[in-house]
This record gives C-alpha cells, sequence and structure tokens, in this order.
C-alpha cells in the first residue's frame, strides 16, 4: 500500500500532513507509540525542509510517500532546494547536547534514533529532486 | 479534528505556576509555550509545572522551548517539572534523554510536594 501526499512548504501544512501518515500506518498493526515515532520523524524533516531548505517559500513543495510493507515502513522525501544530506547531522551523542541545556538542533539526531536506515540521494543533471529515504523495521 | 490546535491554561498554587497544555506542540505552536513561559519567568515565576495530560503530540520543536529558559528558571532556584506524560510523550522525551535532565512526576500533586519539599 502507498499514500502519495504533496505539500506546501509552510508549517501550517504539517498537521495535516501527520494526520494522513498517522491514518495511513494505522493499517499495519503499530504500537500507537511507534506510529507516533514515524510520523514524529517524516514533521521533523518536513520542518527542516521548511525552515532552512525552502526559507519558507511557500511555493516550493515537498513530496512524501509513504509504503507499507510486511516487515517495514518506507518513507520517501523528495524536494527540489539546494542538496542537505542531514546523515551528517544524526549526531547520536545528543543525550550529551542535552545535559549541557543547549536548545535546538534536536531534530535531526531524533530522526537517527527512531529510524533503521537512512539514505539520501542528492538531485543532479538526470535528478531533479533530492530524494531522503527512512525506513522503519517493524 | 483540528490538529493545528494547541492552547494553554495557567493556574497558580502560591509560588508556583501550572502549566496545563492542551493539542499539538509543533514548530508552528511551539511559540506560543515559549511566549507563556516566557511571560511566568518576566513575572519572577521560577516553579514551573508543565502538565501534560492533554497534550497530544511533541516534535523537538516544542522539546527546544523546556530548554530555553531552563539556566534562567535554576539560577533563580526554580525549576521545570514535567508531568501526566502519556506514553507517546514519554518515549519521545526518553529517546533524548530528557527524562535525565527534567524532573518528571506522575501528577501535579507530586509535583507540587516535589517543590515545597526542596
Amino acid at each position: 500500500m502507498m499514500l502519495d501526499i504533496k505539500i506546501n512548504a509552510k508549517l501550517e501544512e504539517l498537521a495535516n500532513m501527520r494526520q494522513q501518515i498517522m491514518s495511513f500506518i494505522k493499517n499495519v498493526s503499530l504500537d500507537n507509540e511507534v506510529a507516533n515515532l514515524i510520523v514524529l520523524a517524516v514533521d521533523e524533516i518536513c520542518t527542516n525542509l521548511i525552515k532552512y531548505a525552502y526559507k519558507y517559500n511557500q511555493n516550493s513543495i515537498i513530496a512524501v510517500l509513504v509504503e507499507t510493507c510486511p516487515h517495514q515502513i518506507i518513507i520517501k522525501i523528495k524536494d527540489s532546494a539546494v542538496p542537505f544530506d542531514i546523515r551528517q547531522h544524526l549526531d547520536k551523542n545528543i543525550c550529551e547536547h542535552i545535559r549541557k541545556m543547549v536548545p535546538g538542533g534536536l531534530g535531526m539526531p531524533l530522526v537517527g534514533k527512531i529510524m533503521d536506515e537512512i539514505y539520501y540521494e542528492a538531485k543532479n543533471d538526470e535528478r531533479e529532486f533530492n530524494v531522503l529515504t527512512l525506513i522503519k523495521d517493524i | 479534528m483540528n490538529n493545528n490546535k494547541f492552547f494553554i491554561n495557567t493556574t497558580k498554587e502560591d509560588t508556583v505556576c501550572v502549566l496545563h497544555l492542551n493539542g499539538f506542540l509543533d514548530a508552528l505552536t511551539s511559540v506560543v509555550l515559549e511566549e507563556e513561559i516566557k511571560k511566568n519567568v518576566d513575572n519572577n515565576c521560577f516553579k514551573i509545572i508543565l502538565d501534560l495530560k492533554s497534550l497530544t503530540y511533541i516534535s523537538s520543536a516544542g522539546l527546544g522551548v523546556f530548554m530555553l529558559y531552563i539556566e534562567k528558571i535554576r539560577k533563580n532556584e526554580g525549576d521545570i517539572i514535567m508531568t501526566n506524560l502519556s506514553k507517546s510523550i514519554f518515549e519521545v522525551m526518553n529517546l533524548l534523554g530528557f527524562d535525565e535532565i527534567f524532573h518528571i512526576t506522575n501528577t501535579v500533586e507530586e509535583a507540587i510536594n516535589l517543590f515545597n519539599n526542596s
């Protein structure tokens, strides 16, 4: 099964996107907590794209594709902004950062802790979009 | 269901401010919490309880707000105590180790007692 969502790059669109993804993945037998974490990971990525990649340019588009497989949920997030490989920012030592009470910078490490596999393909002459793939084993 | 919705009801128990958070706390709505904590800190209320009983969702933007004023609050012999966390909200906090740096209680009354006994 596949869910295909497109949103404009505005924070007001996140709530509806979260609701659609939650309804879709609830078709798979998932704990509420796990479903919430998957939705949260997508929310964090899209928030980052809206704020930092698209710089709140509301005409820009983010495409989110969610696929449920028997043992995995696969999410592809496509954007056309300047490529940014989040895998460089998944600092697993975020707890130390938090102990020092430094606000901000929590989103990408959170995604790293939630997802099992993360891949990134930057746009190029042959590919129009950057594609971030998030995989959660279930 | 409007899941853009977030609002706060604030009550006061002697010197303790209790912020009852309702709805969805994300990048869009976190400014509401930031303003409310700032307002209380500006009014010299440094003992703050965040009642998360009716909080449905939290993202890192909301978690970031918890850290924004904590240094100033603790310097003024106060603290932020979180209470009534759902399993989903606790799971998110636990992933980032928030449960190690913030007091978490089961009820508002326990949080008030923690302040009164400290």
